[in-house]
């Protein structure tokens, strides 16, 4: 019962769970032992689907198509760098069930009437991750990813020692489907490791952020600084996200 | 396929959301803000964002923080100006120049409202892009002219539209009419105040061309023009100014205009009479003009209460004189004032009254470091007692009125602007106000107690407490572009400090107790409030 266990714990270990990979992987166990969801149906070993753990890096692009996103980017896309962890508690048929955590960074950049802005988009999501074999290489799967956004712009003005900043939170929720292709694999072990490009596209959905402005007064500063109001920034729209995972 | 393609097809959804990754961001983030105009009004500053066609209303609440409020006001700004109390912002737009597609902008005057809740009002449709706005000092009429800043293909430079802003915009107003000329060209435009005409109460429009006079009444807009010609033999005159009386109280044909003429000794003098039996006019009164001599080409008219009754002064520099012409007879008689003084205006009511009910007039020169007091009571009967003389260190370029409770202020502007005199009309004195920066710019807060004085591009900022004297100097971060002093919304006074720089910052203090302590700046204020 030690997985299940661990699937009780809930998504919020997934991430430190997968870092913990090899030591967690029950290596010892005898068949008989199997938690119940692997008895349904077990990968023969030596098949790269019998991984339990992936880690993935990649990139994450949204397309915001939202007039808030208008002074941080000339463009509609939200460029980013994208990590991820995913946990396998078990699998029925053709079928795997992935807990997956992630983290985005999305960074643009622009003028706006003249001032420089910068804005960071850091995302966190824990989501659930059905995985289906569709060959001996190829796996669909889709993706439901609940998440926190944390919105943060900056506004470089006629004085860049002291910038104008928006730090704001909203929720995400990303649904998403792709493909994961397997790329290498190591053989001749029983727990194998596998290296998969993995390709994924859907709609991220996303909440408002009042994007007010100002500048920071530290310590001593005798200034009383008032805040301006950017358009308020919605940053969902479709994704993609495309990675190279290594499953163990 | 090959299994060497397979990636590329997981990276296609990449590629081509890179390749869609266009942009749809506002226009409004790629200009650059400017140019800028910017105002005080009674309750909130005003920046017209012209390059965003908006207006950025800054009103302020009762900590010092802004709440701005963004207005469109259409494209092609052309100008704007407020209304003489400062209730309201009119602002003319051309529009988009040509019209090519039902949804483009045509020209239009927008009136936005200048309280502490700052609001869009009334949009007059215009039929062309032309720049000239007059508005009249009660602030119930607006003209848009051609000016010479109008540069289409073919203009008829009388086209006058008269808007009615009391009135929502209608078939009927704005009302167009072009001027009936015998090739004048309009200079400027004066709004009477309410003349009680034969056909009754109405008010005017004065239309000063290059050459002679158009009379339209403001009641009946549509009517069209009266022109007064003002030469009668042929020679050129131009109308620089005029005077207006309503008459003695009570009756219906003594209202009067006088008109100064450019360099001329004579003036108009045209009496609004009844309309004759049989008489063809398509208006219920008729201008009738004469002419008067002043004795020299006056600077200056306004008819004004004497102990003689009330007669039509006439400022005569070159005589260095008072020039009381009676109306209705034409005999003069002058009041010598020693020196050679430019302009006047009668400050009876804030000078606590005049002898024996006539008015008192103050007089001032750009050239003569002195002011004169005109007590008019005793102007007709004994002149040579009839005026003050007050010497200064600088003369005069500029006088700015103080409402209450301080109405019998005035605060004088040199032509440095490094000289300022707080001119008390009950105590008759002047008292020096030096500033170390030439160019300082002076304002009289509206409720009266404080003048703000900055200099425009440097960082110095001074209240004067118009009460003992006393100014109060700060030093902003800032340079300093505009300074406007508005009521706030919790009641209190706030001084609005521009910054038009490059990130347009603004500081806003306390009105009454000024201080760096609890002043709010703000930075990239263009960037805020867009839509």
């Amino acid at each position: 019962m030690k997985h299940l266990a661990r699937l009780a714990l809930g998504p919020s270990l997934a991430l430190g769970l997968s870092l913990a990979a090899p030591a967690a992987a029950d290596p010892g166990a005898p068949a008989g032992s199997a938690p119940a969801m692997d008895r349904i149906e077990r990968a023969a070993p030596g098949d790269p689907r019998s991984a339990r753990f992936g880690v993935d890096l990649g990139a994450r692009a949204v397309f915001i198509d939202n007039a808030g996103f208008g002074p941080y980017s000339t463009s509609d896309l939200l460029p980013g760098l994208s990590v991820a962890a995913s946990w396998v508690p078990g699998r029925i048929g053709a079928v795997s069930f992935a807990v997956v955590g992630e983290y985005d960074l999305g960074y643009q950049s622009a003028t706006a009437r003249g001032d420089a802005t910068t804005l960071f988009v850091h995302r966190a999501a824990v989501g659930l991750e059905p995985r289906f074999r569709v060959g001996s290489r190829l796996d669909l799967f889709a993706k439901l990813a609940p998440g926190v956004l944390y919105l943060n712009g900056q506004i470089t003005d006629a004085d860049p020692s002291n910038p104008l900043s928006s730090s704001q939170w909203t929720w995400s929720l990303d649904t998403s489907g792709g493909a994961a292709f397997l790329l290498l694999r190591s053989s001749g072990s029983r727990h194998v490791t596998s290296l998969w490009l993995v390709g994924e596209i859907g709609y991220a959905f996303a909440g408002s952020a009042d994007m007010i402005f100002a500048q920071s007064s530290s310590a001593g500063d005798p200034h009383n600084y008032g805040s301006i109001t950017l358009p308020a920034l919605r940053p969902a729209g479709f994704l993609d996200r495309w990675a190279i995972s290594m499953r163990f | 396929m090959s299994t060497t393609s397979r990636p590329l097809l997981a990276l296609a959804p990449v590629l081509g959301a890179l390749l869609a990754g266009c942009g749809t961001r506002d226009p409004v983030w790629d200009t650059t803000p400017g140019p800028l105009v910017d105002f005080g009004l009674v309750g909130s500053a005003a920046i017209l964002d012209t390059s965003a066609s908006r207006a950025l209303m800054l009103p302020v609440e009762g900590d010092l923080t802004l709440s701005p409020v963004s207005l469109p006001i259409g494209r092609g700004f052309a100008t704007a100006a407020p209304t003489m109390d400062g209730s309201k912002l009119l602002v003319l737009t051309h529009g988009d120049v040509p019209v090519r597609t039902p949804a483009d902008q045509t020209p239009g005057l927008g009136v936005i409202g200048g309280g502490t809740s700052p609001a869009l009002g009334a949009l007059y449709p215009l039929a062309s892009p032309i720049s000239g706005l007059s508005i009249d000092p009660e602030g119930a009429f607006a003209v848009v002219y051609s000016s010479p800043a109008d540069v289409s293909f073919v203009e008829n430079p009388n086209e006058l539209s008269i808007v009615d802003l009391g009135r929502a915009p209608a078939a009927d107003n704005p009302t167009p009419l072009t001027l009936r000329s015998f090739g004048g060209q309009p200079q400027s435009f004066v709004f009477t105040p309410t003349l009680h005409l034969p056909a009754g109460p109405t008010r005017l429009l004065v239309v000063l061309t290059d050459q002679d006079l158009g009379i339209i009444d403001l009641g009946a807009p549509a009517e069209g023009d009266i022109t007064v010609e003002l030469s009668s033999s042929g020679e050129s005159v131009t109308p620089t100014a005029i005077a207006v009386t309503d008459g003695p109280a009570g009756t219906t044909d003594g209202a009067e205009l006088a008109v100064l003429l450019e360099d001329d000794p004579n003036i108009v003098l045209i009496d609004l009479l009844p309309v004759l039996p049989g008489q063809m006019v398509a208006h219920s009164f008729s201008p009738t003009p004469n002419i008067v001599f002043a004795g020299g080409p006056p600077s200056a008219l306004a008819f004004v209460d004497t102990d003689g009754g009330q007669r039509l002064g006439a400022l005569v520099p070159s005589q260095q004189n008072l020039t009381l012409l009676d109306p209705a007879t034409g005999i003069s008689s002058t009041v010598d004032l020693g020196g050679a003084f430019e302009s006047f205006t009668v400050v009876t009511a804030a000078a606590g009254g005049g002898t024996n009910g006539a008015d008192v007039a103050l007089a001032w020169s750009t050239q003569s470091p002195e002011v004169a007091f005109i007590d008019l009571g005793g102007a007709v009967g004994t002149p040579y007692r009839a005026v003050q003389v007050l010497e200064l260190e600088q003369p005069v370029a500029q006088i700015l009125d103080v409402p209450a409770p301080n109405e019998r202020l005035k605060l004088l502007v040199a032509p440095d602007g490094q000289s300022f005199f707080v001119l008390d009309l009950v105590a008759r004195t002047a008292s020096p106000i030096a500033s170390s920066t030439a160019g300082t710019v002076a304002s009289v807060a509206g409720d009266g107690q404080f003048a703000w004085l900055f200099s425009p591009g440097g960082t110095d900022l001074a209240q004067l407490d118009l009460q003992n004297l006393h100014p109060l100097n700060l030093t902003l971060d800032d340079p300093i572009s505009g300074a406007f002093d508005v009521a706030r919304r919790d009641g209190g006074r706030a001084l609005v400090a521009v910054d038009e720089d490059a990130d347009f910052g603004v500081t806003v203090l306390d009105g009454t107790n000024p201080s760096l302590e609890s002043a709010v700046e703000y930075s990239a204020v263009l960037l805020g409030s867009l839509r």
